[in-house]
C-alpha cells in the first residue's frame, strides 16, 4: 500500500519535475535558459508537454506483433515499480517486509528486459529490434557488476533486508558500526554522515562508483542510452510508440532512474539517516532523525544523485558497443569480484 | 480462503499460458507464455514462504533463461510471420512415451503424499540456505561452481578470435 | 596489463574533467548576459554565463545606422524613379504623375514637380542591398534600424508611402493629361527651357560633366557645357539643345552623377515625364539633334555600351563618394578617348569603398 500511495505518486510527480529539471539543468550546461515560457520561469513546461502527449493519436502500425506490442509497455513500467515495493521509506515504515527484498528489487528489475525485448520484437522494425537487442545486451551485461557491488554492501550488512540494512547505519542501530572500518573507532553514538556505509567501510566508496555506473546502464541513461540512441536508432526499442504508450516507456526510465538513487542512498548513504552527527551533547543527530526527516533525508538523497545522473547524461558522450562491453566485462566485473573478496577479508578478520 | 483463491488464480496463471504455449505456433509468444507461467511458479513460492526460491526463480528463469530463448530465437531466424511447422514422425511411439511420462509423474506425485507442513516461520532463510550450502551440500556447491567456471572458460574460447 | 591501469587512470582524468567543466558551466549560469549593444565597451567581455536573451522581450539595441527597414519621407521625394529602377529585386513600384508646376520644396531645396500616385516598397522582395538608397537624390529613401516587421499575411510586408487619396490622384491625372495636350499644341513654338536649367546649371555643373563621359552620345554633351574646352570632338553649339535634359538629370540627382549606365537608359524617361511641356518639346528636338550626332559617331557608340554595363553598378554604388574624383578626371582624360576613363573610375570607386 505505501508504494501506490506514496511511491506512486512521487514517481509521477517526479517525471514531472524531473524531466522539467533535465531541461533546465542542460540549459545551465549548454549557456542556454531551458524552458521559459509556460508559467513563470516554464515550470509548467512539462505539464503541457505531458497534456500533449496524452492527446497524442495512439498509433498501431499494421505489421506489429499486437499482443505483444501493447503489452511491452506495461511489462517494462510494471516490472521497475515492482523494485519500489521493497524500498524503506521512512524509520520502521516500508512497503513490503520480505528477508530477501534487496535479491528481489534485483531480479524484478531484470524482468524489464523483457519488456523491452517484447517492444523490440513486436514492433517489426529493425531500429526497433536492434535497439532492443543492444538494451538487453547492455543490461544483462552490467546487472553483473552491479550485483556484484550491492553483494559487497550486503556482506558488510550481512542482511538483504533494505529496512535492516539503513538502521545499521546510524544512531539507532543495533550492531556496532565504526568509523572508516576501524575496530577503534565506535561511532554508534555519534552517527550522521560517518556511519553511513561509504564511511564504515571506505572500500565501498569503488562499489559506490560501480552501481552508480552500472545503474546509469540499467536505466539506459546517457552515456549509456545505446538502445535508443537518436542518431542511430531513432530512439530504438520505442520508435514505433506514441502517446501514452511511449510515455510509459519514459515514466518506466525515469522510474528506473529513481529506482537506483534511492539504491544507492539506502545502500551508501544512509537511507533516511539525517547526514548531521551528534557533537557532543549537541544531539543534532537526535534532532534531525524521525520520521518525517527520514522522508525528507531519502528524497533528498536520491535527488542529489538523480541530479548527478542528470549532469552526467550532459557531460558525457554516448559510448560505443565494443566500449560498453569492455567497460563491463573488462573492468566493472573484475573490480567487483576484487572488491567483493576484500571486503570479505575486512570483514572477517579487521572488524570481527 | 484468500490463500486458496490466490492459489489457484496462480495456478490457472501457470497452466494457462501453458496450454498457450503448446498450441501457439509463434515462437517468441511462446516464449512470452513461458515467462508468465514462470512467474505464476513464482507467485505460488511467495505462497508457501519461500520468498527466496520465488525471487530466484524469477531472477533465473524469468530474467535469465526466457531472455536466453528469446535471443536464440531472434538470432536465428525470423519465424513470427509464417510459425512453426515440425512434421509429424513417429506419432504413435510418442504418444506412448509422453503417456507413461504422465503416468510416472501421477504415480510419483501421489505417492510423495503432498500435503501443507508446518508453516516456514524462520525469518532469516537466506542465512540458512547459505549456512546449508557450506555444510551439508557443500560438494554439490562445489561442482556447481566447477560447471560454471567451465562454461565461462568455454564460452570465452569460443568467442575468442581464431587466428587462423 | 600497465595499459590496463593506464586505461582506468585516463578515463578517471577525463571523467572528472568533463564533470569540472559541465560545472563549471553549470555554476556560470547564474550570471546572464544583459543586452548590451555592440557599442559598449564591455560587449566581447561577456562570454560566460546565459547567452540566451529572450527576444521579444529583451533584444540587443540596434546602432542607429542599422541598414534594414526601407522609409521614404514622402514630402522630400521627388518621384525621380531611380530607387525603382536602381532595384536588383524590383520591390519598388512608382506611379508617378506630372505636375503642371512646381509643387513644392523638398527640405533641401529641390522643386518637386511630380506627385507620386503610388510608392509602394515590398520588404517582402527587398533584399536590403541598399542601392536605392545610394541613388537616392534627396536622401528621402532611407533605410531605418527597424528590423522586426514580420507580417502574418504576406501582403503587409508592402509599405505604401504615397499620401494621394484617389480622388487626388485623379484630378491630378486629368491636369497632366490637359498639359500633354497644351504640350502637344505647343510643340511647334520654340522652347524657351533654358530659363529653368539655368537656375539648377549652378549647382549641377560641377556635377553634370560625369555622367556625360560615361554614355558617350549624352554625355559628351554635358562636358561642353562645365567643361566646354576639354571636349575637342564635339562642337560645342550644336549639343545646345541637351544641356537641358542634364539639367533635368541634375535636378533629379545631385549626388548621382556617375551613374551613366541608368542615366543613359533613364535619360529618356524621367526627361520627358519631370519636364513641363515647354522642356519636351525642347527635349524632343534634343533628341533629334541627339540622333543626329550619334550617326558621326558610330565608331565610339558600341564601347561606350560596354563601358556602361560595368560602370553601371559600381558607379551606382557610390556615387556620392566618386563624384570628387570624377569631376578631376573628366579634364584630364577627356581629351583622351571616352572608353578609356570609364576603365579607371572603376578601380577607382572600388578603392574607395574599401
Amino acid at each position: 500500500m505505501i508504494t501506490f500511495l506514496v511511491f506512486l505518486p512521487f514517481l509521477l510527480g517526479f517525471v514531472v519535475v524531473g524531466v522539467y529539471g533535465e531541461r533546465k539543468i542542460a540549459g545551465f550546461v549548454q549557456n542556454r535558459l531551458g524552458p521559459m515560457e509556460v508559467g513563470p520561469k516554464g515550470i509548467v513546461q512539462t505539464v503541457a508537454d505531458l497534456l500533449k502527449m496524452l492527446q497524442k493519436e495512439d498509433l498501431r502500425p499494421k505489421a506489429v506483433d499486437q499482443l505483444l506490442f501493447l503489452a511491452a509497455p506495461i511489462i517494462v513500467f510494471g516490472a521497475i515499480f515492482t523494485g519500489y515495493a521493497v524500498l524503506p521509506l521512512t524509520e520502521g515504515v516500508s512497503g513490503s517486509v520480505i528477508d530477501a527484498g534487496l535479491f528481489f528489487l534485483l531480479s524484478v528489475v531484470s524482468l524489464d528486459v523483457l519488456g523491452i525485448l517484447l517492444a523490440g520484437w513486436g514492433s517489426n522494425n529493425k531500429y526497433a529490434l536492434f535497439g532492443a537487442m543492444r538494451s538487453v545486451a547492455q543490461i544483462v551485461s552490467y546487472e553483473i557488476p552491479l550485483g556484484l557491488s550491492v553483494l559487497c554492501v550486503v556482506m558488510v550488512a550481512q542482511t538483504l533486508d533494505l529496512q535492516e540494512m539503513v538502521t545499521q547505519q546510524g544512531i539507532y542501530a543495533t550492531e556496532e558500526s565504526f568509523l572508516f572500518g576501524i575496530k577503534g573507532l565506535k561511532i554508534n553514538a555519534t552517527g550522521g554522515f560517518l556511519s553511513w556505509n561509504i564511511f564504515s567501510m571506505p572500500l565501498l566508496i569503488i562499489a559506490f562508483i560501480i552501481f552508480f555506473i552500472s545503474g546509469l546502464a540499467e536505466s539506459n541513461r546517457v552515456p549509456f542510452d545505446l538502445p535508443e540512441s537518436e542518431s542511430e536508432l531513432i530512439g530504438g526499442y520505442h520508435t514505433e510508440y506514441s502517446g501514452f504508450r511511449w510515455g510509459l516507456f519514459m515514466l518506466s526510465e525515469y522510474g528506473m532512474m529513481l529506482l537506483v538513487s534511492f539504491l544507492a542512498a539506502i545502500l551508501f548513504f544512509g537511507g533516511w539517516y539525517s547526514p548531521f552527527p551528534n557533537i557532543g551533547s549537541f544531539e543534532l543527530a537526535e534532532m534531525t532523525n524521525g520520521p518525517v526527516w527520514g522522508v525528507i533525508w531519502l528524497f533528498g538523497k536520491a535527488t542529489f544523485f538523480i541530479f548527478l545522473q542528470i549532469m552526467a547524461r550532459w557531460t558525457y558522450p554516448r559510448l560505443r558497443v565494443d566500449q560498453l562491453m569492455s567497460l563491463s566485462w573488462k573492468y566493472l566485473t573484475p573490480v567487483a569480484i576484487l572488491l567483493l573478496f576484500l571486503i570479505g577479508i575486512w570483514k572477517i578478520w579487521v572488524i570481527s | 480462503m484468500t490463500l486458496n483463491i490466490l492459489f489457484f488464480a496462480f495456478a490457472a496463471m501457470i497452466v494457462v499460458p501453458l496450454i498457450y504455449l503448446l498450441i501457439t505456433k509463434n515462437i517468441i509468444r511462446a516464449a512470452f507464455a513461458f515467462a508468465i507461467s514462470l512467474l505464476g511458479m513464482a507467485a505460488i513460492y511467495v505462497l508457501l514462504n519461500a520468498e527466496f526460491m520465488a525471487v530466484v526463480q524469477i531472477l533465473i528463469y524469468a530474467g535469465g533463461i526466457v531472455v536466453l530463448l528469446i535471443f536464440g530465437v531472434m538470432l536465428t531466424k525470423r519465424s513470427g510471420d509464417e510459425g512453426v511447422f515440425t512434421a509429424h514422425h513417429q506419432v504413435i511411439p510418442g504418444v506412448l512415451v509422453s503417456l507413461a511420462f504422465f503416468v510416472l509423474l501421477t504415480q510419483s506425485i501421489f505417492d510423495v503424499n503432498l500435503a501443507w507442513g508446518e508453516e516456514v516461520t524462520s525469518t532469516d532463510q537466506v542465512k540458512q540456505i547459505g549456512v546449508l550450502y557450506l555444510t551439508d551440500h557443500l560438494i554439490a556447491f562445489e561442482l556447481i561452481a566447477f560447471l560454471l567456471l567451465m562454461a565461462l572458460v568455454g564460452a570465452a574460447f569460443l568467442a575468442k578470435k581464431s587466428d587462423q | 596489463m600497465s595499459k590496463y591501469f593506464q586505461n582506468i587512470i585516463d578515463s578517471f582524468k577525463s571523467i572528472s574533467g568533463g564533470m569540472k567543466l559541465t560545472f563549471g558551466y553549470l555554476l556560470d549560469a547564474t550570471k546572464s548576459r544583459k543586452p548590451i549593444g555592440i557599442k559598449e565597451e564591455d560587449y566581447f567581455e561577456l562570454d560566460r554565463g546565459i547567452v540566451t536573451l529572450q527576444y521579444p522581450k529583451e533584444s540587443l539595441p540596434v546602432p542607429d545606422n542599422g541598414r534594414y527597414r526601407l522609409h521614404n519621407e514622402i514630402d522630400d521625394c521627388i518621384v525621380c524613379d531611380k530607387c525603382a529602377k536602381v532595384c536588383p529585386v524590383d520591390c519598388i513600384e512608382i506611379e508617378p504623375i506630372k505636375a503642371t508646376e512646381t509643387i513644392g520644396y523638398t527640405s533641401d531645396g529641390t522643386a518637386k514637380r511630380i506627385h507620386a500616385a503610388k510608392f509602394d516598397i515590398d520588404m517582402g522582395k527587398c533584399c536590403f542591398c541598399g542601392l536605392c538608397t545610394t541613388v537616392c537624390p534627396t536622401e528621402c529613401l532611407t533605410m531605418t534600424k527597424v528590423y522586426d516587421f514580420s507580417e502574418f499575411d504576406v501582403r503587409d510586408h508592402k509599405y505604401s508611402f504615397a499620401e494621394m487619396s484617389l480622388v487626388e490622384i485623379a484630378q491630378k491625372r486629368q491636369e497632366a493629361e490637359e498639359a500633354d495636350k497644351k504640350k502637344a499644341e505647343a510643340k511647334a513654338k520654340p522652347v524657351a527651357p533654358t530659363s529653368e536649367s539655368a537656375s539648377s546649371s549652378t549647382e549641377q555643373s560641377a556635377v553634370k560633366p560625369k555622367p556625360a563621359f560615361r554614355p558617350k552620345p549624352m554625355v559628351s554633351k554635358p562636358k561642353t557645357e562645365s567643361s566646354e574646352s576639354t571636349s575637342e570632338e564635339k562642337p560645342k553649339p550644336k549639343f545646345r539643345p541637351k544641356p537641358m535634359i542634364k539639367k533635368k538629370e541634375g535636378e533629379e540627382s545631385k549626388e548621382a552623377k556617375t551613374e551613366s549606365t541608368e542615366e543613359a537608359k533613364a535619360k529618356p524617361r524621367p526627361v520627358f515625364k519631370p519636364k513641363p511641356m515647354v522642356k519636351k518639346k525642347s527635349e524632343e528636338s534634343a533628341e533629334t539633334e541627339e540622333k543626329k550626332e550619334s550617326k558621326p559617331k558610330p565608331v565610339f557608340k558600341p564601347r561606350p555600351v560596354v563601358k556602361k554595363k560595368d560602370e553601371g553598378y559600381k558607379g551606382e554604388e557610390d556615387k556620392t563618394q566618386s563624384g570628387a574624383e570624377e569631376k578631376k578626371e573628366p579634364s584630364a582624360e577627356k581629351p583622351k578617348f571616352r572608353p578609356r576613363p570609364v576603365i579607371k573610375r572603376k578601380p577607382k570607386d572600388d578603392g574607395d569603398d574599401s
